[in-house]
Formats: C-alpha cells, structure tokens, sequence
C-alpha cells in the first residue's frame, strides 16, 4: 500500500477516534443528565393508596395535594389541587402559594382545613415523601392533620389520607 | 475497501446499530417501579384513561388543579397512548412501550431528513449523533407529548426537504395537535426557509416571486400549522389569543449562557455543528442550494428561539435548546462526514518531502 492511501486511512481512523472519544463522554454524560428525569417522585406506598382512592372515592373527587401528589391522583381519574397544566388556570400562582404556605406549611390545623375548604377538597393528601406545592421542596408536618377537629385519618400504609372535615 | 455509498446493506446495518443505541439510551425508563412523573406524565395518562372509560374527550373539563378550566392542550398524544393502552391492556406498559417507540423513530428520522440533504454517508452518521445531546433524551425518554413531536420532527422536516407534500402536510397536521412547541419551532422553521429561498431567488433573478417547490411546500405548512393551531386554541377556550397563557405571563424558562448550551448539547455537538454551520453557511452565500437553505433556516431559528430573551419574549428559551438539537445533528453529521471526506481524498504525498533530482 502506498503512502498516500496509508495516511489517508490512517487519517480517517485518527477523526474517527478523536470523535468516539468525546462522543463517549456526551453519551455519558446524557445518561447521567437523564436519569435523575426518571425518578418517579411519588412514592411506592403513594402508588399503593390508589386502590383504596378508587375503591372508596368518586371520579373527579378532589384531594388537597402538592404537584406531584395531584397528577399521580390524576391517572385514576382523582382530581388534586394542584398538579397538571397550569397554562390557563386562573390565580395559578396564588393556588401555589396557598398549597405550600397555608396548606403543607400551615402554623395551624384549622389555617390547612380553610385552604382545603377553599379549593372544594374532600381529602387530604399527605405522602411519605417530600412535597413539592410549587415553590420549594418541604418534608411533610403531620401534626397539621393528626388530632385535629379538622382532619380525620381514614388511610395509612405510610402515606396517609384525611378526610376534610365539613 | 467498504463502499458505502455503493451497497446500502452497510447503510441499513449501521443504521440498526444506530437504533439499537438509541433503545439503550431510552431502556432507563424500565428502570423505577414507576413510569417518569417529571413533566405532567400523568396529566395525559388522565385523559388516556378518560377516553378509555368514558368514550369522549374531556375537551371542556381539564383534571388540572382542580378541574373545572377547558383543556388547551393538544390531543394527539393522549389519544396515541389511550389507543396503545387499549391494544397492550396496560397503561404503566403502554406509557414506557411508547417511549421504545420515540427511541425507534428518532435515528431513522434523523437519518431520513439528513440523507435527503446530503446523501446516506451522511444520513447514517446523523443517525448516531441523535443519541448523544443530553437535552434530547431528557424530552424523549419521558412519555411526553413532546417526546412525540420530536420523534415525528425530522420526518416532517424530511417530507419538506424531499417536496413530499402531503406527507409533510399529514405530519405538520399531526404534530400541530401533538404538542405546541414543537410545532411552534416547525412553523418557524418552514417560514424561514421560504423567506430564505425567496430571498436568494430574488439575489438571483432581481424579481420578488413566491417560492416554488419545497420552499412554497414549506410555506403551505406553515399556514397549516398556524390555522390547526389556532383553530384547536379557538374550538378549546373561545378565543384565538394563543399567548394568553400562564406561560407567556409568568415568563417560564432560564436565560441559556454557553455553559449550560455546552452541558446540554455536549462537545462533539458544539464543535461539530458550528463547523457544520460555518461550512454551510459559506458555501450558501455563494452557491444556495434549496434544501441546504432549509438546514440553515431551522439552525437560525434555533438559535432565534434559545435566546428570545434578547428581544424580551423571555419564554421557554432553555426548553427551546432541545428543538435546535435537530439542525445541530445534521450539522454535526455534515461536519464529520465533510471531514473524512477530505481527509481520505487530501494528496498526502504533497506533503512528503520532494526527491532532489
């Protein structure tokens, strides 16, 4: 073989390394960016509560729920207070901040209990995981709903739900 | 040697590697003990499951907070995934099954539409480079309308290249009622590219005129896509006043900077697109070739749309970087292909030194 057709074979694979080299490390890198995009967010004894959700509760019954609490309750047909498109909801920002302030961050029972009654929630949606109601991440205060005239516990495997006392 | 160009059994081979990679790309969405939440998922497996129970579609009672609004968003997808429910009997199967379908479908349009501009070589390796930005598998391997939109977005794109039209116009149809950004950037993109075209014609012949063949395909989409668009805004809310959405007031999106353009498009997709972009860029002022002006069209709007912060739309501009992903593939594959090319076909003997005589 000559040289001419050598140094270009020799160049081709020499682009074709250099390429795969980086093109190794964006694939690796994708991986890592697109795995966290996996996480399922809701919890295994969230997914669990459904059935007693179906069982027990109407189509479009509404739950008092953060984002993610909200759409996992969507695909049974539930509706949460939050969660889903906000694209033309009206006051969708103040339905946020009334869901993580007065709701899940609520200093009282009965300051959750009026946001519920607010938003036409029969239930209360109380997951063992962390909450996301729109502007920062917040574990869960059960204190807010146990032993309060306001909210009675009517499930728990861990995730609980309360009825919204009327 | 290899003939690649000659035997296209080594085209179609590569080209199922290139899926194969891309279905281990997307295998991560088996991985959790649920499908991925991020991104609404469950907002159309409600209307899937909806259609399913009840044989209509919600259109005037949305499940989002609370319910109760009209639902603005497009209904091809979740009519898509209450269909593949019906037929697989699962809807947890039925969503992760469809994003092993987005996972099939992005190599072989990536390898449609880039072929059509500059051959199967070409093609084959836009095939490949689809499976390395990070921000396009974010968007496809979650069971997402846009998942869909960008799955069927080279094909469109390919169908206007090629002068396909009533392919292009049942794609640009189905993806007017898949997902909104995505035919946002296709209408974009369809109307550059007539302007660009009419442009150089009018460089060309000093006559203003309507495009012709692919270019007037490309406007036919665009009117298309504006009028399903709109008419699905109409039929959904009452008006016809598409920027009035939470969206738009709220300004949703991050400013992109080169770091994050970096992090989310990765080096070999940097480099290679902006020596793709030069190269075509160049080779277009002098001698413009209609469906090269159609890569050059999508590249600019791309780029119009990641920073529309600067003409102070500030909407979306980081959730735009995946759709410029599509012309920076092509661009890539233009690049490295372009490369090897004159690599193999240099006089690397001119560079030896010469005999004395």
């Amino acid at each position: 073989m000559r040289f001419g057709q050598l140094a270009s074979i020799a160049s081709v694979l020499v682009i074709f390394a250099a390429v795969a080299y980086y093109a190794n490390q964006d694939l690796e890198s994708a991986l890592n960016q697109a795995k966290p995009w996996m996480n399922p967010v809701v919890s295994q004894n969230e997914v669990a509560a459904l059935g007693w959700v179906k069982a027990n509760t109407a189509e479009r019954t509404i739950f008092a729920s953060d984002i993610f609490g909200g759409e996992l309750l969507m695909s049974v047909l539930r509706e949460g207070t939050e969660g889903g498109d906000w694209a033309i909801v009206p006051n969708v920002v103040q339905r946020m901040h009334d869901m993580q302030y007065d709701f899940y961050e609520a200093n009282s029972s009965e300051q959750a209990w009026r946001i519920a009654l607010k938003y036409n929630a029969e239930y209360a949606w109380v997951p063992d995981r962390a909450l996301f109601p729109g502007f920062a991440w917040k574990g869960v205060n059960y204190a807010i709903f146990d032993n309060s005239p306001y909210f009675e516990k009517v499930f728990d495997n861990g995730h609980r739900i309360y009825k919204v006392k009327k | 040697m290899i003939d690649l160009n000659g035997d296209k059994r080594w085209i179609y081979a590569l080209l199922l590697i290139a899926i194969a990679a891309s279905v281990y790309s997307h295998s991560m969405v088996w991985k959790e003990f649920y499908y991925p939440t991020f991104g609404n998922t469950n907002l159309h497996v409600a209307f899937a499951q909806h259609i399913l129970t009840h044989g209509e579609y919600p259109i005037q009672n949305d499940y989002s907070y609370g319910g109760g609004i009209p639902t603005l968003y497009v209904p091809g997808y979740r009519l898509l995934l209450a269909g593949t429910a019906l037929i697989a009997g699962n809807m947890d199967f039925a969503v992760r099954l469809l994003v092993m379908l987005f996972a099939v479908l992005l190599p072989v349009g990536f390898f449609l539409f880039t072929r059509e501009l500059f051959g199967d070589v070409t093609g084959v390796a836009a095939a490949f480079f689809a499976s390395l930005p990070a921000e396009l598998l974010i968007y496809t391997v979650r069971p997402l309308p846009q998942a869909l939109g960008l799955a069927l977005l080279p094909f469109a794109f390919y169908a206007i290249a090629a002068d396909k039209r009533k392919a292009a116009f049942a794609l640009t149809i189905a993806i007017a009622l898949i997902h909104q950004e995505t035919i946002a950037f296709l209408a974009a993109g369809a109307f550059a590219f007539a302007f660009l075209q009419a442009l150089s014609d009018f460089a060309r012949t000093r006559k203003l005129a309507l495009p012709q063949g692919a270019a007037w395909t490309a406007l036919l989409c665009w009117a298309l896509a504006l009028f399903v668009y709109v008419g699905w805004h109409f039929v959904a809310t009452g008006n016809a006043n598409v920027f009035d959405i939470a969206q738009f007031k709220n300004h949703e999106g991050n400013i992109v900077e080169f770091n994050l353009f970096l992090e989310k498009n990765g080096m070999v997709l940097t480099i290679g697109s902006l020596l793709g972009l030069v190269a075509l860029a160049t080779r277009s002022i002098t001698n413009p070739r209609e469906k090269e002006l159609l890569l050059l069209a999508l590249a600019l709007v791309g780029i119009a749309f990641i920073k529309n912060d600067l003409v102070g739309v500030r909407v979306f501009m980081d959730r735009f970087i995946v759709f410029l992903q599509v012309p920076l593939v092509v661009l890539t594959a233009y690049a490295f292909t372009g490369i090897c090319d004159y690599a193999l076909h240099f006089d690397w003997n001119s560079i030896l030194p010469r005999r004395s005589s």
